[in-house]
């Protein structure tokens, strides 16, 4: 009987473990979703959107109108259950609230380059492929140029930005 | 007798019984095989009246001797095969039969490339040829590469059991062996009856090379070679009828009407042009509409990337540099495979979509108008249809497009200029993209490139036109081992040009036997190794996917460095009959190349290994390795 109850105690512990960074993580999402303005498109993003991903890879984003029709086609073409009228519903809201004049609060606080680099490195991939990455400028100046040679269209003022955001968010010495 | 003919005429009775029915009525043997020989013809000809009579014709001998009838009658002039006891009655047929030539591949996967490569720079047709079970899975790889590329190979291995003793678990004997490609190829087929095997092979070759094309599998029990047979032999290009099928004229209406009616329109191109040798219908047809053209990566490359049209490589429209706003898109001849869940075509984009392919039509993109068709016949009826709606204003229209296009491509080729200003563009060892470069210095203005590398950098800079001016040919649809063999393939069907073969140290070592068929029959390639020791794809995904994980953590990376000791390609090269060097500065590739068309100009093929960097710190200088080491298990020094 003691050992069940040490059993039932140790699972309790290791839930409980588990659930705080779990409610942590809710209650972001949970102040996230309340900080977004009313509005339908604000409610369908809240339902239909977080079934595959979080909220702040949206209200933490500005893009033009244009733009967020690109990505919501995109989600459609990926699986989001959405009608034509549903999808134009998201992205007049999107384009409204977090277009290119609207100024959510982690881009203002974004180095220098950042801009560059998220309309011109997520044309082909994610995040995934650098964000564990750290090295020099330089080096990051050689991954731009490398790019160049796969196909990209960039030129050399948008290459030193971005090798001198990365350098300086990637750079050696960075967390 | 009379009576007796007329029940054989209308095939009532046996040939058999017809013999022995004659030689009932009194005459002689030779008298009644005499009647039969001078009847059969007329047996065989009734209900076919369209044939003409030197398409089909009686052949006696041995199965292997009909095999090789029957590949003449199908157009085949070469065999690529590794030798098997049970096809000796085959190479004793072509001793007597000089225009059907035998190729000796050391190993079936490499032999299957070169067929492959052969098929894809010539459009004829050839045989692959492999040792029962065991030749056919090694020639697997292959197989696979053909089916998804829609490439039209036959392959043909013998079943190593005989017929009279199948069933009993004989040596090299699997139950079902054809059905082990079921996955992987158009049709497959085991004759039943050793006269079986001119009908199984002409139709092996008939079912691959009706479109869409793919490979396909004939099979039978290695002891009918041997055995005497009378069939048919039907030569296909007398017989077999033009499949080639126009688009629905309909259909057509309605994609002329949408493509007049869009403010930004897009061609995306594929490999049926290619095939269908109709680029310049694809260059009028964008023409006409001033229409950008791009194309998603297939085997060919399907357009002339310096046609002002030309704006590059198609991953998905909405990611396209230019044109921005696209509302009508037209693919043609383009698989559309899909390698991400994003759709290459938006659902908020018109589109039409024109193939022969029609398996593959409208399984991921919504379609608005399918266009079923040739591509060649198909482009044919919409310019006609286009032409009949174009207006002074529309041809206005289609200028300014033109104009715009033409105005990116201009700084497209600029902006793709400055790869040269890469801070380590004169490193050694080299970076990929700087061989490449060099290669685009280089290479003859219709060279062809065989490829069969991944990330090489600017590939783009070739400036591909398969309008008489360089060509790209793909090795491979995901296996790899398969860059040398093709490039051998190809320089066997155009001897007259120039082919470089572009490959990683990763696919060379799966796969380089066909050195030693370049340096045997005088087939000059220039083979470039990109060789960095290591698997590099797999390197990077291990940190994409697990940046926290252990092997990142401890840089024990199990899976992805080939070096220690590092592999010198030129060796093994020299081990096959094939010259070459190993290069680890540009200056040092120039050279090289120089010497490498020298090489070739004489007649013999040659080999770059090019030492190329392992770039970004993703990769320690001196990765690790398994700590296993046989002679230090042992307690013996033997």
């Amino acid at each position: 009987m003691l050992a069940r109850i040490k059993v039932a105690g140790a699972l309790l512990l290791i839930g409980s473990c588990l659930m705080i960074p779990a409610l942590a993580f809710l209650q972001q999402q949970g102040s996230l979703a309340e900080s977004m303005p009313e509005g339908k498109g604000g409610e369908m993003v809240r339902t239909v959107c977080v079934a595959c991903h979080t909220l702040d890879t949206v209200v933490t984003r500005s893009k033009s109108q244009q733009s967020w029709r690109a990505t919501v086609n995109d989600m459609m073409g990926r699986g989001a259950p959405l009608s034509s009228s549903e999808a134009d519903t998201i992205i007049d809201y999107l384009g409204e609230h977090y277009g290119v004049d609207s100024s959510p609060a982690s881009v203002s606080s974004d180095p220098p380059g950042k801009d560059v680099v998220t309309a011109k490195c997520f044309q082909c991939h994610g995040d995934a492929y650098y964000k564990h990455v750290r090295m020099s400028q330089r080096e990051w100046e050689g991954v731009m140029y490398r790019m160049v040679g796969r196909g990209a269209l960039w030129t050399e003022e948008e290459i030193n930005q971005m090798a001198q955001y990365f350098g300086q968010v990637y750079g050696p010495d960075a967390p | 007798m009379r009576e007796l003919v007329a029940q054989y005429l209308s095939k009532s009775i046996s040939r058999r019984t017809f013999v022995s029915k004659l030689a009932g009525t009194g005459i002689s043997l030779a008298a009644a095989q005499s009647i039969v020989e001078s009847v059969t013809p007329l047996v065989y000809g009734q209900g076919a009246n369209q044939i003409p009579p030197e398409g089909v014709k009686i052949f006696q001998g041995t199965g292997a001797e009909a095999f090789a009838e029957q590949l003449i009658a199908s157009g085949v002039e070469y065999v690529f095969g590794n030798s098997g006891s049970q096809d000796v009655y085959f190479y004793e047929a072509l001793v007597d039969r000089p225009q059907l030539k035998y190729i000796l591949t050391p190993h079936e996967g490499p032999g299957a490339a070169m067929a492959a490569g052969y098929i894809k720079a010539s459009g004829k047709p050839a045989m692959v040829m492999q040792v029962a079970v065991v030749g056919l899975v090694n020639a697997m790889g292959q197989m696979y590469n053909s089916f998804k590329s829609q490439t039209p190979l036959v392959f043909y291995t013998y079943r190593a059991d005989r017929s009279t003793t199948a069933g009993r678990d004989g040596f090299e004997e699997v139950a079902y062996q054809e059905e082990m490609v079921a996955p992987i190829t158009k049709w497959r087929w085991l004759a039943r009856r050793p006269d079986m095997i001119p009908e199984t092979v002409r139709r092996a070759f008939k079912v691959a090379w009706t479109p869409p094309y793919g490979p396909t599998y004939a099979t039978w029990h290695g002891d009918y070679n041997r055995a005497e047979v009378r069939a048919e032999v039907i030569v296909h290009d007398k017989v077999d009828p033009n499949m080639r099928v126009r688009p629905n004229p309909r259909e057509v209406e309605r994609a002329a009407q949408m493509l007049v009616e869009a403010e930004q329109p897009l061609l995306n191109v594929g490999d049926e042009i290619y095939k269908a040798k109709a680029v310049d219908k694809a260059v009028k047809l964008a023409e006409l509409l001033g229409m950008p053209v791009a194309q998603t990566s297939q085997i060919f490359s399907s357009f002339p990337e310096n046609h002002p049209l030309w704006v590059g490589r198609l991953r998905s429209v909405g990611r396209l540099d230019f044109p921005k706003n696209v509302d009508v898109a037209i693919n043609v001849g383009n698989k559309l495979q899909h390698g991400s869940p994003s759709l290459i075509v938006g659902r908020d984009i018109k589109f039409i979509d024109m193939r022969i392919d029609s398996n593959s039509m409208g399984n991921v993109i919504t379609t608005d108008v399918p266009l079923v068709s040739d591509v060649a016949y198909g482009m044919d009826d919409l310019i006609t249809a286009v032409e009949s709606l174009m207006t002074p204003k529309l041809r206005a229209k289609a200028k300014q497009r033109i104009e715009q296009t033409r105005a990116f491509g201009e700084k497209a080729r600029e902006l793709s200029a400055l790869v040269t200003k890469n801070p380590y563009w004169d490193q050694s060892p080299m970076l990929a993209g700087r061989v490449t470069y060099e290669l685009t210095q280089f290479a003859d203005e219709n060279a062809i490139i065989v490829d069969e590398t991944e990330s090489a950098g600017p590939k783009h800079l070739f400036g591909f036109n398969p309008l008489g001016g360089r060509e790209y040919i793909r090795s491979h649809a995901g296996h790899l081992g398969s860059g040398v063999g093709t490039a051998a393939g190809v320089k066997l069907a155009r001897p007259n040009q120039q082919v470089i073969c572009m490959t990683g140290d990763g696919g060379f070592i799966f796969g380089p036997t066909a050195l030693w068929n370049m340096a045997r029959l005088e087939l000059p390639v220039i083979v470039v190794v990109y060789n960095n020791h290591a698997y590099n794809g797999p390197h990077n995904r291990a940190f994409s996917n697990l940046p926290n994980g252990r092997m990142v953590e401890t840089g024990h990376f199990v899976h992805d460095y080939l070096g220690n000791p590092d592999m010198d390609m030129a060796y093994i090269a020299k081990g096959f009959g094939v010259d070459g060097e190993v290069v680890e500065s540009p200056d040092q590739l120039k050279e090289a190349l120089a010497r490498a068309r020298k090489s070739t100009r004489d007649g013999k093929p040659y080999l770059i290994d090019a030492q190329v960097a392992r770039p970004s710190t993703l990769w320690a200088d001196n990765p690790w390795t398994p700590p296993i080491s046989g002679a230090k298990m042992r307690t013996r020094k033997v």
